[in-house]
This record gives C-alpha cells, structure tokens and sequence, in this order.
C-alpha cells in the first residue's frame, strides 16, 4: 500500500476555538491510483491533502508510506521525503515568479546532488514537452496564461520521479476548457507512467475521470466511491485499520 | 543559482530595493564622511603638536619627563653631541633640535611674567616649528645676537612689541638668579595658546650661559615624511642605551591630543552605532515587507522539499546581496562627496585652547572605506535575520495559504 491513513484527526485553534478539521479519518490509497477527494469548502479535504503531502501533520492518528509510519518526524526527514517522493500542483500555481518555466520545473531538481546539469536539463526538456510548452521555456510566470501556468506547475510536480502528485483544487483557478485540458493531460500522466494522483476537488469534471473518490464531510469520510463504467459503486466508511488490504473498499 | 534568485529577486521590487539601497548607502556615505572629518581633525591637531612643539620624538635623560617640574636643569643629557651624531644616521631622521627648558621670569620694566625658557637652535627649530606663525617681528633664526622671542599670550600680558628690550631671569644650577638682557626679536603665535601664554625662545648658547649649563635636557626628533614614528624609535633605542636615555614618542607626551582623539573617537562611535542601527531598522522593515508579501513563494520552496535552512539562507543571500551593492555605492557617494567637500574646505574655528582656526576636509583611508562598508555590509544581513528565521520556520500550511 502506497499510503495508508490511520484514524487520523487535525485539530487547530483558531482564537480561543478549538476547530475539528478531520476527525477519525482512515484511507488506504493504493500505487497508480486517480483519485479524488471531494466536498464543499470547509470540509477537511485540504487539510487531509496537506497531511498526506506533509505538509501539515494529524494530531492524532498514523500516516504510512510504504508501510514506514512517517507520523512525527521531524521537518528535515519530512522535507527530505517530499523533495523526493511528492509532487504538488496548486490551485494558485505557486510558480516562482522570478524563474524561467524551465527554471521552475528544475528547481525542485536542484536538490538531487547525484544529477549533472546535463541530465537535469534533459529531464526539463522532456517534461516541457510533455506539456507542451517547449516554446515557452524561456518564459517567466507573469508571461504565461494560466493554463499555462498549470501545465508548468504539473511538470514541475512531475519533475521528480514523485510516487505521488497531490493537485488541491487544480482547475479552481482555470476556466472550464483549460481546466478540462489539464486534467486530461494529468490522467494521460497517469496512465502512461502509473503516477498516482490525488485530488482535492468538488469541480464534477475531475470526477468525471477519476477512478476512485473519498466523499468527505465536516472532517469526516461519509463514503467512497470506485467507478464502474460511467457510475460509482460505494461503499460505508469504515477505519483502514478494522479491514485488511484484501478487503480494502479501493482495491 | 542561490545567488542568481537572489539577484533576481532584488530587481523583481525595483522602488523598495532602491529605497533600501539608498537607506544603506547613504548609511555607509555618512560613516565615510563623519571618519574622514574626525581622521583629518585629529591628524591636523597631530600635525600641529608634532611641528610646534614635540617633534616626532624626543630623547631626555632619565628622569626627566617626571622629574622636569621640580627641577628641569638635574635631568640634562650627557654627551648631547654623541647623540644627535647617533640619531642623524638613524634612516629618515631630518631634523634634531637640541633644548634646554627651565622656567624662568620675563620683565620688560614695566613688569614681570613667569615664563617657560626654551634655549633653542632656531635653524633646527625652524625646520620643526612650522605650525609656529610669526605674529610680529621676526624669526629668533634671523636675529644676530642675543635675542628673545615670546608666544603671543606672553606679548600680550606685557605689552611687548618687537624691539623692545626684555630681561630673562632664572635661577641657575647653584642656585643663583642670572639674567639675560636682550632685544624682542619676535612675537609667535601656536596651535596652543596654553603654550603662547608662558613661551619665551632663545638661542642655545644664551639659554645655556642664563643658568650656567653646557648641556641640553631634550632632544627634538623630526623625521622625514612617510617614515614610520615606531620603526624610528626602535632604531633610536637600539644606539641610545635605555639607562642613559629615555625616549619618548610625541603621543605620550601630547595630553591635550590624546584628550581631544579619545573624544572624538567616542563621538564616532556613537554616530557609528546610531548609523548601524539606522541602517539595520530599514533593511528588517523593507525585508520584513518584502517577505510578509512573499510568504507564499517561501511555502511553495518548502513543499517542494527545501529544508527551513536552505529559505534562509535564500533570504540571507539577498540581504547580503543588497548590502554588498549598497556598500559599493555608499563607498562611490563617500567618496564624490569627500572629495566635492574637500576642494571647497570646512572653515573651522579655533579648537579650545587655541586661537587659530583652520580648514577642515574629508581625510579617505582604506581603512575608513572598509569599515563603512563592513557596517553597511553586516547591518544590512542582520536585519534580515530575524525576518528569515520567522519565515523559515512559519509552517508550511500557513505560508501557503499566501498565494504567490
């Protein structure tokens, strides 16, 4: 199992308020899965992408990647596994404004000290023009649409080798031709080389084309969803650590 | 391609960055002028006691500069001649003025006024004494015969003028009052009135028949320009043996200089710290603007895997980056400005104790320039410091939620 989340709950203080933003939520997401974490605004969609890209960390409850409990690392263990392991796609696109979008989609390579500039470069070159953007890699943010900007900032979460991309709201900020254009590019992605990706959406497009979807409601998994043909069967919720992988709801 | 974001970043916010370059480098001009304004005071005021009255340095018998007050005339040097023959081969020595000192009365007549005398060899003393202006009269070098010159104050309190005949009276080695009946060949004026008002000049052999002594009790040094004071004091100990032979650099025996340079240097320091301080606030209110707007950007580094450290040092290196270029400007603007200030001159008043004024400049050393831009260089990083460690360690989550 590629991940697998154990009864975990983030609780936050906002003030004097204590705020449940997930509450005894357990998933096993699988390698090369396309799926998508949906609800409306509020309901701890974005906090369970941040948990599970580790950025953000439960306050109760384990978090796995490939069976090693990653819960309470300390920050350079957690950055040392993103930098390696996890790719991320914005609703904002967060491309550095002052680099190039080769620029960008290198950077997250700087950190690999065993690749020569050569095959950093060769690597740029390759992802550029699987987004087809090998005409605008001199470019910089401010002079790319953003369509564009997404593409870039896929090739950048791609960039790595990640075993998993997290996309949070990925079209939010596109319109609704590019948008379609992105999430087909990153199924394509998908299926092409079996990176998984995980979704926090409620734009019903994405989950036109993802295979699985976890329902999520004030912090709390309500259902999941695996498509069969053009429908979702569902099944009740129920904690990853009451089943064995055999009898997953996702497999 | 730390550095090159950093670079690049700094021209992304070209109005702050330049607002923040000016802060810095006016910072960095303002030290270079306020140094160079103390350096040229205090080396104008070394000037004036090195070539009015102390030489670069000077040699007396053991016990002198001690022991002179009660009574100068028992601390002469024995063998005077030897020792100037040694001091003259010494490499860069100009000049060696012998003296002889002791305190004595000066009376026209009219009146009497106590009175330092100094027996000199005005040929020597004329190479030394430039900083000494004759007010009236002429030099006791272009006097024939016995002959007396006076500082101003002295003048003034007799109301001599050249001319007149004035009598020097002194107690000589026995004990007995002497005197010295000779015409007013001048009236001198010093950077010192202290000492304007209590010098009487005249010539060695005078001085030395007035108290009934064949010998001197100082040697004045004056060296060459460009030849190191230390380097030739060294030299001086190594042929005049220390048990018959006390040498003294001018700064020990220059009360008023070391006064006036402690002074001084404490006032720049203070400017030094307030101009840091300046220098530092504005560079962590533009780095903290900056960095609030770009929490975003340092949370996207982050996720992507970045470690705290390697966001800031990325802040570091653009405050260094910005302080390096404001140093480098704040040293241009110091120096166009020095060197503008300079050709026009800073009329100065007389400094306390003296009355005559003089023209101030803006003196450059490398080392002025380099400690401005060092304190424009550390105080522009410093101020980052605090800002890169909160953002570095800001979580993840909540940076991000600033979009870029």
């Amino acid at each position: 199992m590629l991940i697998r989340i154990e009864s975990v709950g983030k609780t936050y203080q906002l003030g004097v308020q204590t705020v449940t933003a997930l509450r005894d939520v357990s998933l096993n997401i699988e390698e090369g899965a396309f799926i998508a974490i949906s609800g409306p605004s509020g309901s701890g969609k974005s906090t369970l992408l941040n948990i599970i890209g580790l950025i953000d960390t439960p306050t109760s409850g384990r978090l796995l990647i490939d069976d090693h409990d990653v819960t309470g690392r300390p920050p350079e263990v957690l950055a040392h596994l993103r930098a390696r392991a996890i790719g991320f796609v914005f609703q904002t696109f967060n491309l550095l404004p002052v680099l190039t979008a080769e620029e960008n989609v290198e950077f997250p390579l700087l950190q690999f000290r065993e690749l020569s500039t050569k095959q950093r470069r060769e690597r740029v070159a390759q992802l550029l023009d699987l987004v087809k953007l090998s005409d605008h890699a001199r470019h910089r943010p401010n002079q790319l649409s953003g369509g564009q900007r997404q593409r870039v900032a896929i090739a950048r979460a791609l960039a790595i080798g990640p075993r998993v991309v997290l996309a949070d709201e990925p079209t939010a900020n596109l319109d609704h031709r590019t948008g379609g254009r992105i999430l087909r590019l990153m199924r394509r992605i998908n299926r092409k080389y079996g990176t998984t990706f995980i979704f926090s959406t409620h734009d019903p497009r994405v989950l036109e084309i993802a295979d699985r979807r976890v329902d999520i409601e004030d912090g709390t998994i309500v259902r999941f969803g695996v498509r069969t043909g053009e429908t979702w069967s569902y099944a009740a919720e129920r904690p990853a650590s009451d089943r064995d992988d055999s009898r997953d709801d996702l497999k | 391609m730390l550095i090159s974001i950093a670079a690049r970043n700094l021209t992304r916010q070209r109005t702050r960055t330049l607002l923040t370059l000016a802060s810095v480098a006016l910072g960095v001009a303002s030290l270079i002028l306020a140094r160079g304004f103390v350096d040229d005071v205090l080396w104008q005021l070394r000037e004036a006691t090195i070539r009015s009255q102390l030489g670069h340095f000077q040699v007396f018998a053991p016990g002198y500069v001690d022991g002179a007050r009660r009574d100068p005339l028992a601390h002469t040097l024995a063998g005077p001649r030897e020792a100037m023959a040694a001091l003259h081969a010494i490499a860069g020595v100009d000049t060696v003025a012998p003296r002889l000192s002791f305190p004595g009365s000066l009376s026209n007549g009219r009146g009497q006024v106590p009175v330092i005398v100094e027996g000199v060899d005005p040929a020597a003393e004329a190479r030394i004494g430039t900083s000494l202006t004759m007010v009236a009269g002429v030099p006791l070098e272009r006097a024939s015969g016995p002959a007396v010159i006076v500082g101003e104050g002295v003048a003034r309190a007799l109301g001599l003028h050249p001319g007149d005949t004035v009598t020097l009276l002194a107690a000589t080695r026995d004990g007995a009052l002497n005197t010295l009946d000779a015409p007013l060949a001048g009236v001198f004026r010093s950077p010192f009135k202290d000492y304007d008002a209590v010098a009487a000049r005249t010539k060695l052999d005078d001085a030395q028949a007035l108290v009934g002594a064949d010998s001197v009790n100082s040697l004045v040094v004056l060296l060459a320009p460009g030849t190191s004071v230390q380097t030739a004091i060294v030299a001086a100990r190594h042929v005049l043996p220390s048990n018959h032979y006390d040498i003294r650099a001018w700064w020990e025996l220059a009360d008023f200089y070391q006064g006036t340079a402690a002074l001084y240097r404490r006032q720049f320091l203070v400017l030094l710290v307030i101009v840091s301080l300046m220098v530092l606030l504005s560079v962590a209110n533009s780095i903290g603007m900056s960095l609030h707007e770009r929490r975003g950007e340092f949370g996207t580094v982050r996720a992507l895997g970045y470690p705290p450290g390697t966001v800031f040092r990325q802040i570091v290196a653009e405050s260094l980056l910005l302080g390096a270029c404001a140093a480098l400007v704040g040293v241009a603007i110091g120096v166009l400005l020095a060197w503008g200030i300079s050709a026009v001159g800073i009329a100065m008043p007389p400094p306390p104790n003296s009355e005559v004024g003089y023209v101030a400049t803006i003196r450059l050393s490398i080392a002025s320039l380099a400690l401005a831009a060092l304190v424009g260089l550390v105080a522009s990083v410093a101020g980052a410091i605090l800002p890169a460690r909160r953002l570095a360690r800001m979580p993840i989550v909540e940076a991000l939620r600033h979009a870029v």
